[in-house]
């Protein structure tokens, strides 16, 4: 059956970062167990990070910065996070909108439940001004 | 939790964002779905009813592994007279009244320690941590007693205990954390490939919409026009649907040629999870069981020790066979020794409805010979469908049919119902 999607904070589809401003974006993937599988890929880099990359794997909460480090920054950059429910049913992704000075903006927070065969691919594209 | 991976179907979706990137992953879906030959189904392993021991259960086998956290089944009625109504191996004709309901709660090692490190029993680190405690799982409960079949009419307690010695469905077996590791490799893959397909994507209708905000190579000119483009026609589905239908047919024509050009990446990992899914969901299981019915001092008490071995013929079929040592411990005759043969064949005949969600209805054929000092052989035979009320609760139906008088008084078959709940998964649900 279909994947549960429950946006708390639905997918604006673009995302401007002024990363000249210091502004970075923060994952976070909350994952129910047994094993998550996911995986953050990029358009211009492909798989940045697989979830079995995250020392302590498997576990219920993976977090990683996008776009603080230089090497990050593609303009016109499509990112795409696709969690799959093989052996794990549930996950909560989040993605926030940080800067140097502390400020976080939530950019999207969605809930989702799927069955072993099921996946759930959420992407949006990065604006670097 | 393994109970996620093996009760699930194998049917694949792909949950849809909105607008345009949902969009692209409804038209890959759509084309894979083309690519389909078959469709498989699912495993069905879980025993959450009584012991097949407790001649008021409403499973006649047992299945090797029981709840991975914690489950209660009642065994409310025989709807029909039947086999509930025993004759004892004298002959002695059973009085009847009082015969009706069993009740029993499973929980696993693994529930028991979740619930003494006060740790949620899903968490992955812990779930890690504890394989071998999810082999072990105990049984406690109590079975209603009639003076002519149980020479007591105090109820029996029920104590049950199962070892899964192989468990080749256990997520963390060296062999499942390599398949395991070839689905994220597909998953990777295929995030590869989505992400770089849906930027193609948006900068097509950009350019063919937006034609003087492109530069030769179609690439964007503004780029704050082409956010507030996909911002504003494409991030939604009522402003994509709008956008789509503005497109030409050329244009339709070349996103179809950028999915159908991408489409390997997404075959692969569907191809994959179903692979390493039916790999999971159909290895064989075998443990060891050991369950009683204990009764006072005047009653007499059932002993079964039990190999129990589980086998997915496909994902929706599960092949069941238990050969048992049983033993009638009674105070005023005879006691009875003998061994006991069954086997079953469970299918599932819907789907599930999420992960936590009801379990899928499931249709059970078994059969079973008993073979016991004293009396002639036994042979019993089943069929049960299980119907899921809400998820974590289940009214099981069975319609049993025995050969013979020893175990069948005046009609030779009975309709049962009972009810199962498993905790974890209710509680779950009202979350």
């Amino acid at each position: 059956m279909a994947v549960t999607r429950t946006p708390t904070v639905e997918n604006p589809g673009v995302v401007k970062v002024a990363t000249s401003k210091g502004q970075y974006l923060h994952f976070i993937v909350d994952a129910g167990g047994p094993i998550p599988i996911f995986t953050f890929a990029s358009s211009a880099k492909g798989v940045l990070y697989e979830a079995s990359d995250f020392s302590g794997h498997p576990k219920t909460k993976y977090e990683w910065d996008h776009l603080k480090n230089p090497s990050d920054i593609q303009q016109l950059d499509e990112l795409e996070l696709r969690i799959a429910f093989l052996t794990n049913a549930k996950y909560t992704c989040t993605v926030d909108l940080n800067d140097d000075a502390g400020n976080t903006t939530v950019v999207l927070q969605i809930d989702y439940a799927g069955t072993p065969m099921d996946k759930a691919p959420e992407s949006f594209t990065v604006v670097i001004q | 939790m393994l109970a996620v991976i093996l009760l699930y179907p194998v049917s694949a979706w792909t949950q849809s964002e909105p607008g345009v990137n949902g969009w692209i992953d409804k038209q890959i879906d759509g084309l894979l779905d083309k690519q389909l030959v078959g469709q498989n189904g699912q495993g069905s392993d879980k025993q959450r009813e009584s012991p097949a021991a407790d001649s008021r259960s409403t499973s006649l086998v047992d299945q090797s592994s029981a709840t991975d956290f914690f489950s209660v089944a009642a065994n409310v009625i025989p709807v029909t007279p039947g086999l509930s109504q025993f004759v004892s191996s004298t002959g002695s004709s059973g009085n009847t009244s009082g015969a009706a309901g069993s009740t029993t709660a499973t929980a696993s090692l693994y529930a028991l320690l979740a619930g003494l490190n006060k740790v949620n029993p899903t968490d992955p680190k812990f779930y890690a941590e504890h394989v071998f405690s999810r082999r072990f799982s105990f049984t406690i409960g109590t079975a209603a007693s009639t003076l002519a079949t149980d020479n007591s009419d105090t109820p029996a307690t029920v104590y049950g205990a199962k070892v899964l010695l192989i468990n080749a469905r256990e997520l963390y077996t060296k062999a499942n954390l390599a398949r395991i590791k070839q689905a994220q490799e597909a998953n990777a893959n295929a995030a590869k490939a989505s992400a770089a397909l849906k930027l193609q994507v948006k900068k097509l209708i950009f350019a063919a919409l937006n034609p003087a905000s492109v530069d030769a190579n179609g690439e964007p000119s503004d780029l704050d026009s082409f956010a507030a483009f996909i911002k504003d026609h494409l991030a939604s589905d009522a402003n994509f649907q709008a956008t789509l239908s503005s497109l030409s047919t050329e244009t339709n024509k070349r996103i179809q040629t950028l999915i159908e050009n991408s489409l390997a990446a997404f075959s692969q990992e569907r191809a994959v999870f179903r692979q390493k899914y039916d790999e999971i969901s159909k290895a064989q299981q075998l443990s060891i069981s050991y369950a009683a019915d204990i009764r006072d001092a005047k009653g007499n008490n059932y002993h079964r020790a039990e190999l129990i071995f589980d086998y997915g013929l496909s994902p929706r079929i599960n092949w069941t066979v238990n050969a048992s040592a049983d033993y009638t411990d009674r105070k005023t005759s005879s006691d009875s020794k003998g061994g006991r043969f069954a086997t079953s064949f469970q299918g599932n005949l819907t789907q599930p409805d999420s992960a936590w969600g009801k379990n899928p209805i499931t249709l059970t054929f078994s059969g079973e010979g008993r073979w016991q000092t004293g009396q002639k052989p036994q042979y019993t035979f089943e069929s049960k469908l299980t119907i899921p009320l809400v998820p974590g609760v289940e009214l099981p139906l069975a319609y049993r049919y025995a050969n013979r008088i020893e175990q069948i008084n005046q009609t030779d078959s009975e309709a049962r119902m009972g009810l199962s709940v498993d905790i974890s998964r209710l509680a779950h649900a009202f979350k």
